[in-house]
């Protein structure tokens, strides 16, 4: 009795030491040529150089797994525990680093009916380039008009750690919520940042140079405050869409909703004079999404012609009724950095000619290629099953599918990493209604790798969770200014800009 | 008697849980504890699933709740009458949980059924047992030492006790409750009876009982089934800025739109709400099945892996599950064989509801120009007399005589027909249609009846009323006396 107590110590620590064990790899087992059902799908990606564990979990619809990652070099470690291969960060480190510019084999076995099956081991490539080390996105719940817990948020893609940059839950009461949206940064930098807010507290925050303001872009001579931005690579000014826009509803279609501008225009502020002025406002054109090439001499935009005709019915309604027939074309005018003057708008890509529709232009940093969302018609193409990233080369004006990063569900605003090998994307795959960042290699000969989704520590995350990753944005460095300094500003009044003229 | 009260009020009791939900796990935990309160709306969505077998519900509440009053009696050292004082809060909140009445669809705390008592617990636990602390390492100096802690704990814990209403909800909730727990079950015929024990039921009733007849095939019924819905009246709420105002939109949308077979629309607002009131295993049921019938398989799956890490639900999901990869069960399903024909109604449209879900289905069937089946034929027709639209009626009139040239036409039609038939702006000819002469005579005195009492000083309450007893079952009565139709 006197030795009961150790007795039960000890058994406790063994049982301990014996849980956190290394799971051992089968002497027997039988071989199938079958890949291993693996989420997310991690067999034969090609990961950055510097990209946290890609954590996976194997539904082979037993529990009893093990998993071997073997790099060049003969380096291996084996994982496995209640059906999830959880990697830790310094032995992936290692692994990654011996594996740079080649790939490490994942074996995987698993234990169905007392026997030990051996899947077809598969790679994950190490790429020689490095990614961006920072993503920010908006996580939301797929909702239609309603909206409520609402934040703008950070990962480390080097490792796991995720903070929110402004979580709407300070500002929103009961009966007056406050929507954030549109995260954006100059040249992947976080000095030079900005966000909106809308209903509660409304107004845009930008960040210049870690200063802090909030204004008001709506004037009397725009259609709305700024929408879309682009902010310029070189100079303090910021392109912004100004949209009037609504939603409808489908009654059978799996799209299940459009979000269409019945009017739109471009403008043209700047943060140190708080003065918009008017880029394009064709009353004949819908403009939006503009997006300034590397240089900072062309702004790409993109831009529908639609011509209402019927007067009997509002603007909304007759938008409603025709919804199939508003096609966006991409185009781009120049930019005089000096004089701040833009020239006539040159059409670069008539996706309306092919009966689709573009939107969401990004170009890559080393100035070569522009990547697009390419759907049948429309401006809101993450509800849109059939849209599909495309990529223009500049040089060549050819245009082609990103077939290794696109899937039978909507893929959505791309956008490339600050050393142009790495498109991230907002998709759909998983399940067809929350969007998810993946992430394509893109080599210099201009070819996509096949897509891997964001890792996550616990694999089964994005199973339970139940908001979507919005607008994934690239980073350098993380936004080091706090939620609660952001949510200081917001509670004061926004700063009227004022009106100047038009910029062309 | 708290025993009693609650259990007298089950189906509510178990709406409670279905507004709410826990699912078991870190993701849920995380999201929920990122909440304002996160963790009295964690753990109040823990208890409150226990509501799924209200028995054990509330032997956990009244449980927390006499562990409050000894922990009130211990602190204080009550010997005498004022162990009532004790009891007081309990009942308060017994009072509380009972008054939530409609606000259950409205409020945004998750778990909010139960926070108040785990506030009360907290507290009443948690000053006795600090109390105990601070008397074992400091000795009690003062009298009033216990109160002083009490009073600082409540103040602590009491942004948790927001309460809504100190009044019972108007009765006819509780049918409203036991008739959609009917509908999920497509007990139809229980929706049915429920409805007809109500002597002034809501819209919402009405709608569900529609919804009852429809599926049963007896919409014939629809004008002798009591089809004159009121609006309930708004809670009256503790603060009077605050005042509640009712939508169907939030109380019944999804079971509505589902019912009458439209997914995205079921689908659209499970979403809306859940966003804008927190999740709930109702609205995670109905976008499971929608994603099933809408054959979004993948989307679905989510839905069921949420619900089978519930305590309660595993067994829905696991059922429905079966389902995900098998039309043949798809098909065979009660679900599907209800919802089928309703889903050939059209291609797709693209729409807006306007927040009134109601008024868009009315108006969607009753506009319909062609029915691909019986089902939807007899619904638009109907729709088209419900919301005394002459001209849709006409048409659906027409189109019906002529597709069932060798059928004899069903009474409620020829109701109709022969009242709006004498219009001067329809089309229709009463000499070309086999008639019953039973409707005809019948309708020959109602109109004589309806004279009469017009050369009469009476109110047309009163007129209303004593027609009632007759021609309380036609269309006729409905069509002239039932004026107060309001969405919401």
């Amino acid at each position: 009795m006197r030795y009961l107590h150790f007795y039960i110590l000890t058994i406790a620590l063994t049982s301990i030491l014996l849980s956190c064990g290394r799971p051992e790899v089968p002497e027997s087992y039988i071989e199938t040529q079958e890949l291993p059902h693996i989420r997310p799908d991690y067999t034969e990606v090609t990961m950055p150089a510097n990209i946290c564990p890609p954590n996976f979990s194997v539904l082979q619809g037993t529990k009893n797994i093990v998993a071997r990652l073997t790099a060049p070099g003969g380096l291996s470690y084996t994982y496995g525990d209640d059906a999830k291969v959880i990697i830790d960060e310094d032995e992936w480190a290692e692994l990654r680093d011996a594996a740079k510019g080649n790939g490490i084999v994942v074996e995987v076995f698993v234990k169905a009916d007392e026997e030990w099956v051996r899947f077809r081991p598969f790679n994950i490539y190490i790429a020689e380039e490095d990614i961006d080390p920072y993503i920010s996105y908006r996580n939301i719940q797929p909702s239609y008009v309603a909206f409520e817990k609402l934040a703008i948020r950070q990962r480390n893609l080097t490792n796991f750690d995720e903070s929110d940059i402004y979580n709407n839950m300070p500002l929103t009461t009961e009966k007056t919520g406050q929507c954030i949206n549109c995260h954006s940064y100059q040249n992947y930098k976080t000095n030079r940042m900005l966000f909106h807010m809308r209903q509660g507290y409304g107004g845009t925050m930008i960040v210049d140079n870690g200063n802090i303001k909030k204004v008001d872009l709506k004037t009397d001579s725009t259609i709305s405050a700024g929408v879309y931005p682009s902010w310029h690579p070189n100079i303090n000014v910021i392109a912004f869409s100004t949209n009037s826009t609504g939603q409808s509803f489908h009654t059978k279609d799996v799209r299940k909703i459009e979000v269409q501008d019945t009017k739109s225009d471009l403008i043209l502020y700047d943060p140190e004079t708080d003065e918009v002025s008017i880029i394009e406002n064709d009353s004949n054109e819908l403009e939006v999404f503009p997006c300034w090439s590397a240089d900072g001499n062309t702004l790409y935009y993109c831009s529908a012609h639609f011509e209402y005709h019927n007067d009997s019915i509002t603007k909304e309604a007759e938008m409603i009724k025709r919804y199939k027939e508003v096609h966006y074309n991409l185009y781009a005018k120049s930019f005089d950095q000096k004089t701040r003057k833009f020239g006539k708008p040159e059409l670069i890509f008539n996706a309306d000619s092919l009966g689709k529709s573009a939107t969401l232009p990004r170009i890559s940093p080393d100035g070569r290629y522009l990547v697009f969302s390419m759907a049948e018609f429309g401006c809101f193409h993450v509800w849109h099953t059939d849209a599909d990233i495309m990529l223009m080369d500049l040089q060549t004006k050819e245009v082609r599918n990103l077939e290794a990063l696109n899937s039978s569900k909507s893929e959505s605003y791309p956008s490339f990493s600050s050393n142009s090998r790495w498109i991230m994307t907002a998709s759909r795959r998983d399940d067809g209604n929350y969007t998810r960042p993946y992430i394509s290699y893109f080599n210099k000969n201009g070819q996509c790798h096949k897509a891997f989704e964001l890792p996550q520590h616990d694999p089964n995350f994005y199973t339970f969770f139940l908001r979507s990753y919005n607008r994934p944005e690239f980073m350098v460095e993380p936004v080091t200014i706090s939620p609660q300094d952001f949510v200081s500003v917001a509670r004061g009044d926004a700063k009227k800009v004022t009106f100047k003229s038009i910029a062309h | 008697m708290a025993y009693i009260l609650l259990l007298s009020h089950a189906d509510y009791l178990y709406a409670l849980q279905e507004e709410s939900l826990f699912v078991s796990g870190r993701t849920f935990m995380q999201e929920t504890l990122l909440c304002r309160n996160g963790l009295w709306a964690w753990s109040g969505s823990f208890f409150t699933q226990f509501f799924y077998y209200p028995l054990l519900g509330s032997s956990i509440i009244i449980a927390m709740w006499l562990l409050s009053y000894y922990s009130l009696i211990w602190l204080t050292r009550w010997k005498d009458w004022r162990r009532i004082i004790a009891i007081l809060p309990s009942c308060y909140l017994l009072w509380t949980l009972l008054c939530l009445g409609y606000w259950m669809y409205y409020v945004k705390s998750p778990g909010y059924a139960f926070i108040p008592t785990l506030v009360l617990l907290t507290v009443s636990l948690g000053s006795f047992l600090l109390d105990r602390l601070l008397l074992r390492l400091f000795k009690r100096v003062n009298w009033w030492q216990p109160y002083a802690v009490l009073i600082i704990l409540f103040v602590v814990c009491r942004p948790q006790l927001r309460i809504y209403s100190l009044t019972l909800p108007d009765s006819r909730l509780y049918s409203e409750l036991r008739m959609q727990r009917a509908i999920e079950d497509c007990r139809w015929q229980d929706v049915i009876d429920e409805h007809l024990k109500v002597k002034q039921p809501t819209n919402l009733m009405v709608l569900y009982k529609n919804i009852a007849l429809m599926h049963s095939g007896r919409l014939q019924e629809i004008f002798k089934t009591n089809n004159c819905g009121v609006n309930p009246p708004s809670p009256v709420s503790l603060i009077p800025c605050d005042t509640l105002h009712l939508h169907i939109s939030q109380l019944a949308a999804t079971t509505a739109y589902y019912q009458y077979g439209q997914l995205n629309y079921a689908y659209r607002w499970a979403m809306e709400n859940s966003v804008e009131y927190g999740p709930s295993v109702r609205n995670l049921k109905t976008m499971a099945r929608c994603a099933i019938l809408n054959q979004e398989f993948d989307l679905a799956e989510k839905y069921l892996l949420q619900l089978r890490n519930t305590m309660f639900h595993k067994r829905w999901a696991d059922e429905q599950n079966r389902q995900l990869r098998s039309s043949t069960l798809v098909m065979q399903s009660a679900d599907f064989q209800n919802i089928a024909p309703l889903l050939l109604d059209e291609g797709n449209v693209l729409d807006v509801d306007g927040g009134f879900p109601e008024q868009w289905i009315l108006n969607h069937f009753s506009d319909l120009v062609q029915a691909a089946n019986p089902k939807l034929e007899e619904l638009i027709i109907t729709t088209s007399l419900w919301t005394k639209d002459e001209y849709a009626f006409d048409i659906h009139f027409y189109n019906y005589v002529n597709n069932h040239p060798n059928d004899a036409i069903p009474l409620l039609y020829q109701e109709a027909a022969i009242m709006l038939c004498t219009k001067e702006s329809s089309p229709i000819q009463l000499d070309n249609f086999p008639f019953d002469k039973f409707i005809s005579d019948r309708y020959n005195n109602f109109v004589r009846d309806y004279n009469q009492l017009s050369t009469m000083p009476i109110s047309s309450d009163e007129m209303a009323g004593r027609l009632h007893a007759v021609y309380g079952d036609t269309y006729w009565w409905y069509y002239y006396f039932y004026t107060d139709f309001n969405i919401y």
